[in-house]
């Protein structure tokens, strides 16, 4: 019998529901915390439609993105050459590099059920073979971009609450409060990164796709069970 | 294509909010030429009615004198207004002299928290303006 289409989807829904309730979340925090500092600096508070609308709010939506999809696109990047002997998260130790027009199923290669673009050739079949990257560096440049265009808003704000002069978009990049909104989220996502590599060579999660089967030997690489 | 519009949208989006709001650059500005044409018509009282609340405190407390008497006062390098700019929930006006005005909002309109503000002399750009008067 055919299963119904959300019980096929349940992951990438799960992670939406999460992402969403997250979300909606640091926008309640996030008002009554911005609002407990415009109290303590005897300043008035805002709604929390100004506030999920405002710098405040996106910066820190923005850092976070950012550095999520930075970290999706140096991983996928980095596993077509670097490879970790036993873990799920690498290819064989031997198998660095692109693969076989073969291996890859392209052109010629192409399955009857395989994506069109994949079975095109030229630019389609390169563009294609690339296209997860792409969208994830996309993504990741869009939202370092607008980290930069909000939290210099913020920063700014705070600038002229001291009665300091604001910074351009130019000097805030520079700036150690950009870097340091940055560096702080990109160390945490590297971390976690190396942190699955290793940690999925000798520990196992019975039935995950992330883990190997359990009595997998250590050395066994890409195995997931 | 749906993920390319998202993106945009969040790009645009996030341009919008740094570029801050038309009205709010009128006001701040409105706010800031309305103070200074009372402090050259010596009008005390038209001036204490752009500053904010904690403004007007602190200048009294500073001054030991009512506010209409202390704001005029006070030295002032008036000019035109050259620039301004709005930050979230603060503003700055900038001078032709290079003076400097602080505002925020207070009951749904921009007053003035800091006034006759100029950069310390000699001192890194990072560094508090010094300021005739301040909330």
């Amino acid at each position: 019998m055919k299963r119904p289409w959300v019980r096929e989807q349940t992951l990438t829904l799960f992670f939406t529901a999460l992402f969403l309730a997250a979300l909606i979340g640091q926008a309640l925090v996030g008002h009554a915390d911005f609002n407990h500092e415009q109290a303590a600096h005897q300043e008035e508070a805002i709604s929390l439609g100004t506030y999920v609308t405002s710098s405040v709010f996106w910066v820190d939506v923005m850092e976070n993105w950012q550095s999520e999809y930075l970290q999706f696109t140096l991983f996928i990047l980095a596993t077509v050459w670097l490879v970790q002997r036993g873990s799920t998260e690498s290819k064989p130790p031997g198998e660095e590099g692109g693969g076989t027009a073969e291996e890859q199923r392209v052109g010629r290669h192409a399955e009857p059920d395989s994506p069109e673009w994949a079975r095109a050739g030229g630019l389609r079949t390169l563009v294609f073979s690339n296209s997860l990257v792409a969208l994830m560096a996309a993504i990741f440049f869009g939202s370092w971009f607008a980290q930069a265009l909000t939290g210099r808003v913020e920063y700014n704000a705070t600038q002229l609450d001291h009665q300091e002069a604001p910074l351009s978009l130019i000097a805030y990049i520079g700036s150690s409060d950009f870097w340091n909104r940055t560096l702080q989220n990109w160390q945490s996502e590297f971390l976690a990164v190396g942190s699955m590599v290793i940690f999925s060579v000798y520990l196992r999660q019975r039935g995950s796709s992330q883990s190997k089967p359990v009595g997998a030997p250590h050395h066994e690489t890409a195995a997931e069970g | 294509m749906r993920w390319v519009s998202i993106l945009l949208m969040v790009v645009a989006g996030g341009s919008l909010v740094g570029c801050g709001v038309g009205d709010d650059r009128a006001a701040a500005r409105q706010t800031t030429e309305r103070f200074y044409a009372a402090i050259r018509s010596g009008d005390g009282q038209a001036a204490c009615d752009q500053l904010g609340e904690s403004t007007v405190a602190a200048l009294e407390s500073q001054s030991g004198q009512a506010c209409t008497e202390a704001v005029t006062a006070l030295s002032y390098d008036p000019g035109e207004v050259q620039r301004v700019q709005v930050f979230a929930t603060n503003a700055r006006v900038e001078l032709s002299t290079g003076e400097s005005a602080f505002l925020s909002p207070e009951d749904g309109r921009w007053t003035l928290s800091a006034i006759g503000c100029k950069p310390e002399a000699g001192k890194p750009q990072d560094r508090p303006f010094e300021c005739e008067a301040e909330a």
